[in-house]
């Protein structure tokens, strides 16, 4: 899974910490979330698109080999 | 500070404070004045930590408790294999636990290898 969570983030100038406050998660969770090591539940997903003013499909971008 | 800090916090200074009683007043063995002293440092600091080190964020959210699950699950398979080993080792004549020993092994290899398996997988990242 590609994210696209740190262009995002830089366009609203907002740090990881920042983000993890706004969405209430610990900053090591946007770190792994920005390095697609992570895979967030459907809520948190929402959360961090609204705060970043875009959609799920937008922030998260899924390949074949991550839906087997 | 929230509620569940302050009460580690306390938590910790009551357990080595029985430590410190015990080892004043009481007729106990030594070793479990010492090890309910160290206990209580070991909540207190590590609590103290936390708090200092995390700030306003929380110290948990969904992935760490997903992982916190995920590490007692591994644990208690572990657990279950050490078990079997056990049982054989005592059927076959390999070894002769007692009662006491083999509840000392159970719960200092389920506490530490929960707390190792959710460390591994907290530098993974996740458990996929």
């Amino acid at each position: 899974m590609k994210t696209r969570i740190k262009e995002f983030r830089a366009r609203h100038d907002l740090t990881q910490e920042a983000l993890a406050n706004l969405v209430g998660v610990r900053r090591e969770t946007i770190v792994f979330l920005e390095k697609g090591k992570y895979n967030p539940s459907l809520k948190l997903a929402y959360r961090i698109a609204r705060e970043l003013d875009t959609t799920i499909d937008e922030l998260f971008i899924f390949e074949n080999s991550d839906l087997e | 500070m929230e509620k569940i800090h302050r009460y580690k916090l306390i938590l910790g200074l009551i357990i080595m404070l029985a430590g410190m009683f015990s080892a004043a007043f009481l007729e106990v063995n030594a070793s479990v004045s010492i090890l309910l002293i160290v206990m209580g440092m070991v909540i207190l600091v590590m609590t103290a930590f936390r708090l200092f080190s995390q700030g306003d964020l929380p110290d948990r959210d969904e992935r760490t408790k997903k992982l916190a699950a995920y590490g007692i699950t591994y644990s208690w398979l572990l657990t279950l294999v050490l078990i079997m080993v056990l049982y054989w080792a005592e059927l076959l004549d390999l070894a002769e636990f007692t009662a006491e020993a083999t509840l000392g092994i159970l719960l200092f290899v389920m506490v530490i290898s929960a707390n190792v398996f959710r460390w591994y997988f907290m530098q993974k990242g996740d458990v996929e």
